[in-house]
């Protein structure tokens, strides 16, 4: 068996779910390969972050919601479903960080369908950039106007760009373009 | 030197006589509100604190001026502004949210044909160059390394000048002259100009050099008599030496990024424009007293068409813009207010912007008018 083989097991064999047999294999492999060694302390690491980390608060509908929703799917797909997930599933470390994935699988769908993504063009493009756009068309051709100011229309552009840039637009709040 | 063309320097010069006597035979008024200024031309003038509202010192118009004088120092100053060459040292104030920010910059006019302005303060801004040589206009920042170029303006604003000439003659917009006042040390006739009652239209005043009509300063005011921007020289040459350079396109690092600054298209028709936005432009019913429709134009936003509706009075302008969004045609109307000046409507499938400094109720008029 190569490294490639080993690297599959452990996984399992850090989750002690290996046979007797492949669990000494699996040790003494680790024991001599640094490489594999160092692969087996990563995937252990990794189990005590995901351990470490807060349990999401499902609500109290959540297993039932996701039972259901499984049990909506034809029994094969579930079959097929259930053997790659198992490995997820079965690991205690993983469950904390698959309740808040589908958590937030659900809320983004609820949201998404609430409000539906449209199809990007002008229209929906922030408005505050498109009146800003407007704003200083309008002073660049009041700037080409008799009697204007062409110094105080272009001091208040410069105000403008920056404020757009450091997401404080600052609109013409005196009146005067 | 550069001189003005001989056929012209007698005419200007006879009108600058003519102006300067009669300034002196008006009765002297009161000092006229606002910073004073170093006499001696070439003294920098450190940022002195501009009035938040006009001067209470400021002379009431003597009974025996006549708008009419007001309204010729206007034209005379227009006529100046076509042919005066000058180099000075600017200051601008701009008011904004009850903050004040301000600049300094150097600039250089040959008349109408050409214009240079160089920041020198603040230091975010200095170095900033805006060059303009009847052809094209070009402005560069260093700092962004961002360089936009577009259509001259000094063009434009030199083909609209017959126009705002005639709208003062006939008293569209109402002239009032003020008193005298000194600026760069010249000695100035200060003119204000409305398009309507002062209490309610955004006004401004123009300091006008009593030797050639040159501009020298002008404050504008907002719609409640508030100060909303002042620019007025602290240091002013007549026909300088200008240099072969001085309004070629600026000298820029290869890194620069080439920009076009948000411009509206050629000046078209509204049957023009709509022909090219590929949707049924809307037009207000309503326009304040004196407002025309002055030109239409198309430009791209975004990969949409944008189009713009310029409605003048001479003095101040409404922007009309207006692009279709995915809205149902038929969904209600919406107007929004999302600050002072600017008022956005979406109904019938368009979302319409509208850009003006008038009072609110105007502004509201025009904007809820649009068919």
């Amino acid at each position: 068996m190569n490294c490639n083989n080993y690297r599959k097991l452990i996984p399992d064999y850090e989750d002690g779910l290996l046979s007797d047999h492949k669990l000494a294999n699996v040790d003494l492999h680790i024991r001599s390969c640094k490489e594999c060694g160092e692969f087996a302390r990563d995937v252990r690491n990794i189990a005590t972050v995901l351990h470490d980390l807060p349990t999401a608060q499902t609500s109290r509908q959540f297993d039932g919601r996701l039972a259901s929703r499984i049990a909506e799917i034809p029994a094969r797909k579930r079959q097929i479903l259930s053997d790659r997930m198992g490995w997820l599933l079965r690991n205690y470390a993983m469950r904390p960080a698959l309740a808040m994935g589908a958590a937030a699988a659900i809320t983004g769908g609820v949201f998404f369908w609430w409000h539906p993504i449209t199809q990007t063009d002008a229209s929906a493009a922030p408005d505050r950039v498109l009146v800003t756009h407007c704003v200083q068309q309008h002073r660049n051709y009041v700037g080409a106007q008799p009697l204007s100011d062409i110094a105080a229309q272009n001091l208040a552009n410069q105000l403008d760009q920056t404020s757009l840039a450091s997401s404080a637009v600052q609109m013409p709040g005196e009146g005067g373009f | 030197m550069l001189r003005n063309p001989s056929g012209r320097r007698n005419s200007y010069a006879a009108s600058a006589l003519i102006l300067a006597l009669t300034v002196a035979a008006l009765p002297p008024t009161a000092a006229i509100g606002g910073p004073r200024v170093a006499i001696h031309a070439k003294a920098k003038v450190k940022r002195v604190a501009i009035p938040s509202q006009p001067s209470a010192r400021l002379a009431r118009p003597p009974a025996a001026v006549q708008d009419n004088y007001a309204r010729t120092l206007l034209r005379q100053m227009l006529q100046a502004e076509q042919h005066v060459v000058l180099q000075g040292s600017q200051t601008t104030v701009l008011n904004r949210n009850g903050r004040s920010v301000t600049s300094e910059q150097q600039v250089l006019r040959n008349g109408s044909h050409a214009f240079r302005l160089e920041y020198t303060q603040p230091a975010r801004l200095a170095g900033q160059l805006i060059i303009d040589n009847g052809r094209a206009f070009w402005h560069y920042s260093p700092a962004s390394k961002r360089l936009e170029v577009g259509p001259s303006r000094v063009r434009r604003l030199r083909d609209r000048v017959p126009q705002v000439m005639r709208q003062i003659k006939q008293g569209v917009l109402a002239a009032r002259y003020i008193g005298r006042d000194t600026v760069a040390g010249r000695p100035c006739a200060v003119v204000e100009i409305s398009s309507g009652d002062l209490a309610k239209a955004p006004s401004r005043r123009f300091w006008i050099d009593v030797a050639n009509g040159a501009q020298l300063r002008i404050d504008e005011f907002g719609d409640r008599g508030q100060l909303i921007s002042s620019s007025y020289y602290t240091t002013v040459t007549y026909n300088p030496t200008i240099p072969k350079d001085a309004f070629k396109p600026p000298a820029t690092p290869k890194d620069t990024h080439l920009a076009s600054p948000p411009m509206s298209g050629p000046s078209l028709t509204v049957a023009q424009a709509q022909a090219q936005a590929g949707f049924a432009i809307q037009q207000p019913t309503y326009l304040p007293a004196g407002f025309q429709f002055q030109t239409a134009s198309v430009s791209d936003f975004q990969k949409q068409k944008l189009v713009a509706l310029r409605y003048a009075n001479g003095l101040n302008v409404l922007s009309l813009f207006e692009t279709k969004t995915g809205a149902r045609a038929d969904a209600p109307p919406r107007l929004l207010r999302p600050r002072r000046g600017v008022f956005v409507l979406a109904q019938s499938g368009l979302r319409l912007i509208l850009v003006g400094n008038l009072i609110q109720s105007e502004m509201e008029k025009v904007v809820i008018s649009v068919r």
